[in-house]
């Protein structure tokens, strides 16, 4: 099975995405959806997808940004934009970043198909050759350099797994599991509750909600409020308002 | 040219005379002519006119001097004439012949025949006859001592024997002592009151053998040196005698005599002295004396150049200066201020930017000619400037209308009603509900292809627009009317208050993350009409504000700049809107149309 995320600000287009193909025949299935760039980059690494529709156009982070980090951080990863057919300006900017495919709006079933269907024969051709090596050992106190180093650096919208990753030297997929064996809790978690704690420190202060996004390092309101919610249980503005 | 000369000297002379205003530049050219001018007259005076001078003054002199000589000449002519009576007289003969002494009877006859010529001939003092003996008889107005023997043995005796018979002029003067006796000076002849006398003397021959037969001498008082030259005087002119080269009579000029180095020539002629105080100094030898007569006098243009030549020469002068004036006043009146003029409109063209022509009144000449070809090249550039504009607005006109045919409105109409029946068949009413919004909105949008549509129209467009944006992107905002109902059906450029909706969607309320209100206001307020589109999104920055009103037509803001500029084009005015906003609060964009009593 091939993991497929959908990054699309328009949840009706992620939903005809989603209703349009038969995923089952194709061995692949959806395994994470993104609002908007910024979502992506902090989910991607949980998600671990072989295929990506991207859309070319979304605020905070558009789809040639994102991208070029996608490929920069999983090399392998398939990359489909969608563009609306008035967007030629972005789409000129595409070439040479390594995206695989470009498809126009409004989308077309059989288009569709007949892409996922080329990128499908071409990744069973790869898999074979996939092997991967293990970097160096791993210990407790790596771990809580490791730890030390999201404290100081969470505020950046650009730290993630495989950026902390490249830091420290480690594979991510090897930094990721020994995070957990060392600390007993996820990479991402970690990173999640540092900024979320933040967050509702900056609530408490009457920040506005787009402001303190951007403090924590997830510019993306939206994402941001998302978040906010799984983590406090409310909205920001409720937390807010029940805080006075 | 005197900047020129200048400029080889000294490097920055040159190119300081080229800054100067035309104006300048010509004051000191003519400057520069009336100082050729001046030294032009001063050299013709020193080189010319002065030398001219000088010649005719010494000439003047010389004529002088030869007038006075000629006078003494004239002098020793009537004393000749008288000693020739003298020596053709028997009684004079006879008794010089006779060797008989002085008191006889010849002796008496010959001193009557003196006293007679002396009665006619005036001014005489003595008449002296010596014979070979130097016995002698004589006739004399005063007192007189004789030394007979000095008749040999003076200076002159010599020359008066060489003369055979021609007569010398000689002088008697003696010097006295404290004591009234003549203690020196060179003298034959004295008088009781001493005063010089001049004598002339002579060999008296015998008329057969042509045998010296004795002397003869003639004394006149010295005053007659005195009347040859007194018609001469003028002036501070003056004249003296000189025998053998020492002061004798009249002004003592023995120093002036000699200033000039040279005696030898009968006459010579010297001016000296400095500049305006000059003097001509000259000497003249008497043929046949050992006088000579020395000059003093006064040397000055006036006395050589007539008056007249003196006037028309200052007048000319005056007349090249007034004639100058004349022309740097032309030039100043024709030239430079018409320039002057020219180049301040100029300047007040370059200044402001606007083309306003040049109101100067000029002659119908050059720079005339140059004014009226600025100005008709201000006109032509005026008519290019109107013909761009009508350019830009065709080609603006014809932009919009090209877009609005890209679309074909019934094929998409008809479409979207049978979409929204089969939607309606299924029992999707949310399907149908949103087919039905869509349809709205484009006839409304494209409203049959007019430009200018009822405000309800636009208000709308911009419901439904809204409407759909909240299917596409989720209930993120709320959207607010105000509206004054009366304002509804002013007609507006089309596409008004959608792409300010648009802006405030996407850089107002997407951005926040939280829900949002976007408000439409339209009022009426000092006959000026309002449309105001109020966000709660992100806000701008001024500096956001100032890149949307420099955006360009690829630029995702452009629809804002794009829309205000076609208001600015229906309104006929720059003052069309106003952006408020707070960071993190709101923006809020207002559109001000003046309603000019239509409604």
């Amino acid at each position: 099975m091939y993991k497929v995320m959908i990054i699309d600000d328009e949840k009706a287009i992620r939903g005809l995405l989603k209703s349009s193909v038969n995923w089952e025949l194709l061995s692949m299935q959806i395994a994470g959806e993104a609002e908007s760039g910024i979502e992506a980059v902090n989910t991607i690494d949980e998600i671990r997808p072989d295929i990506a529709f991207v859309d070319i156009k979304m605020p905070f982070m558009n789809g040639i940004e994102f991208s070029k980090l996608a490929i920069k951080r999983y090399p392998k990863l398939k990359i489909i934009i969608l563009s609306a057919f008035n967007e030629f300006e972005y789409a000129r900017q595409c070439i040479g970043i390594g995206i695989s495919e470009f498809l126009v709006k409004p989308i077309n079933r059989k288009e569709i198909q007949e892409t996922l269907y080329r990128i499908k024969t071409e990744l069973d051709n790869k898999a074979a050759e996939n092997t991967e090596e293990e970097p160096p050992v791993m210990t407790t106190t790596t771990a809580e350099k490791i730890k030390e180093y999201l404290n100081t650096h969470y505020t950046s919208p650009d730290l993630n797994l495989t950026s902390t990753a490249m830091v420290f030297g480690f594979n991510s997929n090897y930094l990721s599991r020994m995070f957990r064996t060392e600390t007993g809790i996820t990479f991402c978690d970690y990173l999640f509750s540092r900024r979320m704690e933040k967050a509702v420190e900056l609530a408490k202060k009457k920040t506005l909600m787009y402001q303190a996004a951007e403090k924590v390092g997830i510019p993306d309101p939206n994402y941001f409020g998302r978040c906010f919610k799984k983590y406090t249980g409310k909205t920001y503005s409720e937390y807010q308002k029940s805080d006075e | 040219m005197c900047g020129k000369s200048g400029g080889k000297k000294h490097g920055g002379l040159f190119a300081k005379f080229s800054s100067y205003p035309l104006v300048k530049k010509i004051r000191y050219l003519f400057l520069f002519v009336i100082c050729v001018y001046l030294a032009f007259f001063g050299l013709v005076y020193v080189f010319f006119i002065r030398n001219n001078l000088s010649d005719y003054a010494e000439k003047k002199n010389l004529n002088t001097l030869s007038a006075i000589s000629g006078n003494l000449t004239s002098e020793a002519d009537r004393v000749s004439d008288m000693s020739i009576l003298i020596m053709t007289d028997d009684a004079v003969i006879s008794y010089l012949k006779s060797d008989a002494g002085n008191y006889t009877k010849v002796a008496k006859e010959s001193v009557n025949t003196l006293y007679d010529l002396m009665n006619v001939f005036e001014g005489i003092s003595s008449i002296y006859i010596f014979d070979n003996n130097l016995n002698y008889v004589s006739a004399s107005r005063s007192v007189t001592t004789v030394f007979p023997r000095k008749l040999l043995t003076s200076a002159w005796s010599q020359d008066m024997i060489d003369n055979a018979g021609g007569y010398i002029i000689t002088v008697n003067k003696a010097i006295l002592g404290e004591n009234g006796n003549p203690v020196s000076g060179d003298y034959m002849f004295r008088t009781k009151l001493n005063e010089p006398l001049i004598t002339f003397v002579r060999v008296i021959n015998d008329l057969g053998t042509q045998k010296p037969i004795g002397y003869l001498a003639v004394n006149l008082p010295l005053t007659i040196l005195g009347d040859t030259y007194e018609d001469h005087v003028e002036g501070d002119s003056r004249f003296g005698y000189l025998y053998y080269d020492k002061y004798i009579y009249g002004d003592d000029l023995t120093a002036e005599f000699n200033l000039i180095p040279d005696h030898s020539a009968s006459h010579k002629q010297k001016i000296v002295g400095t500049w305006g105080n000059e003097r001509i100094i000259s000497y003249y030898r008497l043929p046949g004396s050992p006088l000579t007569l020395v000059s003093s006098e006064r040397f000055y243009a006036g006395q050589v150049i007539p008056t007249e030549t003196a006037l028309i020469i200052v007048l000319m002068i005056v007349i090249t200066l007034a004639s100058m004036l004349l022309i740097s006043a032309f030039i100043s009146f024709y030239i430079t201020k018409p320039i002057k003029g020219l180049v301040h409109s100029m300047d007040a063209v370059a200044r402001t930017g606007g083309l306003q022509k040049s109101k100067l009144f000029l002659p119908d000449d050059e720079i005339g000619h140059l004014k009226n070809r600025y100005n008709s090249m201000l006109d032509e550039i005026d008519a290019l400037f109107k013909e761009l504009i009508v350019k830009e607005k065709r080609i603006r006109n014809d932009e919009f209308r090209a877009l609005q045919e890209q679309i074909k409105p019934h094929f998409l109409y008809n479409t979207l009603d049978t979409l929204a029946f089969m939607a309606s068949e299924d029992g999707a009413d949310d399907v149908y509900e949103a087919l039905q919004t869509l349809s709205n909105f484009f006839t409304n949008f494209l409203s049959n292809g007019s430009s200018e549509i009822p405000l309800r129209t636009e208000v709308e467009v911009v419901k439904d627009y809204l409407k759909l944006q909240k299917y596409r992107y989720g209930d993120i905002f709320d959207d607010e009317y105000v509206l004054q109902d009366d304002l509804l059906d002013f007609k507006v450029p089309k596409l008004i208050l959608q792409p300010l909706v648009e802006n405030s969607l996407y850089h107002g309320v997407r951005l926040k993350g939280e829900k949002c209100v976007i408000r439409i206001s339209i009022f009426e307020r000092d006959k000026v009409l309002h449309l105001v589109v109020y966000d709660s999104g992100v806000g701008m920055s001024k500096e956001r504000i100032k890149g949307i009103l420099k955006a360009d037509r690829n630029d995702d803001s452009f629809g804002l700049k794009g829309t205000i500029e076609r208001i600015r084009y229906f309104c006929d005015r720059e003052d069309v809107f106003e952006i408020r906003s707070e960071e993190g609060l709101f923006t809020e964009v207002d559109i001000s149309i003046p309603l000019d009593g239509k409604k």
